[in-house]
């Protein structure tokens, strides 16, 4: 029984090492196609790469990322605020708006253009955001 | 027997889709009985044969105790008073990306005739009671209001206010105002609707309930129309996945209003079809979910019954800060006044009043202006921080005297005097002798400045009718039965406002209502 055990997490093992390969393939093939698995449309396309989001191994489908991951780079989320307060308007502050704690992934979109969530509504407000669908 | 002979043949007609909605329920509800309600009920996805043929999920994906629609008023409301009673896997879906929907970017004006504070009686801003705010709700809605979920509110609304102050930690500015349609000053402000969606939110989550935003309702199961069947689930789109959530105690429908559902706006009233006019309201107010609950069963009412906001940022639509202003005003003696500088109606009308007064003056009368005087600010619920950041916006207009301030505008400087000083003078009467206004000692006369100015035009903004609901915020069906387990709360439903809704009675509806339906929903067995 232990033998039988044993060779089932071997299958198992080897099962995950042939999944990871096949999901480091698929990205090797993208890359050779000169492209990521899903494509990079923000400034951080070619500066930083999956893992840096998404952590160790493929994303699942649809896995989004939160917030904490963004402002380990970008944050803290007050001093980020600071930065984006505008001059003229600074209650029209993007980072800390009538809306609450939102997503970052709201407006920031890493796979497909950004998009200014507040121009929904405000449509007269001039913001964009670098690299994304108003700029 | 006579049952499976009706099966055949409505069978059959069902392939030729000519069924009317009453045969269909019907058939399909017995066609549940014999399959062994292998089959949901299901109207309304294009292609009916098939549609008929829907089959109910055959495994579900999760089950959920309590499941609320919407993250507005209504929903965080229903989440955070079924968990304080005791449910204990309540979860909201949002299908927005962020929460809150109409209600946080609502204008947070809310109707009750008393508070924990007393306000009214110690500004001495006179007299109010339940049965007052119920008739004057009543009236406002041409009588089309069903009174007992007018009672049901009107009840509701104080206890349910000082709920989320104590509870839920809002604050509320320390001031009463009198609104269009109230004859009393019963209308609490807190500057916008989030100070309450975020204190029933934190009900609701200290409780543990758990919210998901972009999570659509793409389908609610029921398996037929027998007045004893329950609704079982609901399918839900998150990205790309799509899945099947089983209910044991209930679903409550609080997904609000309707005003940015052009389709389904112009359906019901023609006059405001097509996307030319502004709205006041989020994206997200459409009205599937009205229509997926129609699909079950749900009746609906009065849902041609939809408001124009008659003081929105002409250029945008939307109701900011200072677009508040001219509602809650008028009993501290605000007066609107045409690009003309002439008063066109009561500053106390009614919302619908006030805005088919604006458009009879035809697009060359866009916009008219609300002009105001500093001293009135704080009494009518605004702050000095709000009307600096107005006027570098330039929204508000601010100037020393009136005629300067009508330079500023751009409307003649005598006519604008002119009937500033007539409206000074119906004050010290005590009579509106143009548009007999009732004026009362809380109303200051402009005499003193700064004064200032915000234009105004009429914006489509709340959607009157939706789903039938009985006093327990059960949703009815066609029949006139109760839809096990189905519950709608707030702006998604109808009936409470008639023609017409009072502004600073939406809160209240959608808060009372919410606490309804979760109070009862988690007495129903599992």
């Amino acid at each position: 029984m232990k033998r039988f055990r044993l060779i089932l997490i071997f299958v198992f093992l080897l099962a995950v090492v042939a999944y990871m390969g096949f999901g480091e393939g698929l990205i090797q093939a993208a890359k050779a196609a000169g492209q990521t698995a899903a494509p990079q449309q923000s400034q951080h396309a070619g500066k930083i790469d999956c893992a840096s989001c998404h952590g160790k191994g493929s994303p699942e489908p649809d896995s989004t990322v939160e917030n904490p991951r963004c402002l380990e780079c970008h944050g803290p989320m007050e001093e980020l605020a600071k930065r984006s307060e505008p001059a003229d308007f600074p209650d029209r502050n993007p980072h800390k708006s009538h809306l609450g704690d939102i997503a970052c992934t709201v407006c920031h979109h890493e796979h497909s253009p950004s998009a200014v969530y507040c121009l929904d509504c405000h449509r007269n407000f001039k913001m964009k955001i670098p690299g994304g669908k108003e700029d | 027997m006579k049952e499976k002979e009706k099966v055949g043949s409505d069978g059959k007609r069902q392939a030729t889709n000519q069924l009317n909605r009453r045969s269909f329920l019907k058939a399909t509800a017995a066609l549940g009985a014999v399959a062994g309600s292998g089959f949901a009920l299901n109207m309304a996805t294009p292609g009916s044969a098939e549609a008929a043929k829907r089959p109910l999920p055959k495994k579900w994906d999760e089950t959920v105790e309590v499941l609320v629609i919407g993250s507005g008023f209504a929903g965080c409301s229903a989440a955070a008073q079924a968990t304080s009673n005791g449910a204990k896997n309540v979860v909201v879906l949002e299908k927005m990306p962020t929460y809150g929907g109409n209600s946080i970017i609502n204008g947070g004006v809310y109707a009750s005739w008393d508070d924990k504070f007393h306000y009214r009686e110690k500004l001495n801003l006179g007299n109010d009671s339940v049965n007052l705010h119920a008739e004057d709700t009543l009236k406002g809605g041409d009588y089309f209001s069903i009174p007992a979920l007018v009672k049901v509110m009107a009840e509701g609304a104080t206890d349910a206010l000082n709920w989320m102050i104590d509870e839920g930690g809002a604050v509320i500015r320390p001031t009463v105002v009198r609104a269009g349609g109230h004859s009393a000053y019963r209308t609490h402000a807190a500057g916008i609707g989030k100070v309450y969606v975020d204190a029933l939110k934190r009900i609701a989550e200290k409780n543990g309930a758990k919210f998901r935003l972009g999570t659509e309702v793409k389908w609610i199961w029921r398996a037929d129309a027998d007045p004893k069947s329950p609704v079982l689930g609901v399918e839900v789109k998150q990205g790309r996945k799509i899945s099947n959530i089983k209910i044991q105690k209930g679903l409550i429908l609080a997904s609000g209003g309707f005003s940015r559902d052009i389709k389904m706006r112009g359906d019901h009233y023609p006059y405001l079809s097509g996307s030319d006019w502004n709205c006041t309201n989020h994206k997200g107010a459409t009205g599937e979910m009205i229509r997926y609950a129609q699909a079950i069963g749900a009746d609906t009412l009065q849902m041609n019954f939809i408001q124009l906001y008659p003081y929105a940022d002409p250029e945008t639509g939307i109701l900011d800060t200072p677009a508040l202003y001219p509602f809650n005003g008028p009993g501290n003696g605000i007066v609107y006044v045409t690009k003309q500088g002439k008063r066109f109606i009561s500053e106390l009308a009614r919302r619908d009043h006030v805005s088919f007064a604006q458009i009879a003056l035809g697009p060359q009368g866009k916009p008219t202006y609300t002009i105001f005087s500093d001293e009135m600010i704080e009494k009518f619920g605004g702050t000095r921080e709000e009307t600096e950041a107005g006027i570098k916006k330039g929204r508000l207009v601010r100037a020393d005297s009136i005629a300067e301030l009508a330079k500023k505008i751009g409307i003649p400087s005598d006519a604008l005097v002119d009937t500033i000083n007539k409206h000074n003078q119906y004050l010290a009467a005590g009579k509106d002798p143009e548009f007999n206004k009732p004026i009362t000692k809380a109303m200051t006369p402009m005499t003193k400045g700064p004064f200032y100015a915000v234009a105004q035009w009429p914006a489509v903004h709340h959607t009157m009718g939706g789903l039938r609901i009985n006093e327990k915020a059960q949703v009815i069906d066609i029949f006139g039965e109760v839809i096990p387990k189905l519950y709608a709360a707030g702006e998604v439903t109808g009936g409470v406002h008639g023609t017409n809704r009072l502004g600073s009675n939406a809160i209240p509806d959608c808060v009372v209502f919410g606490r309804v339906a979760g109070g009862t929903v988690v007495k129903e067995k599992a």
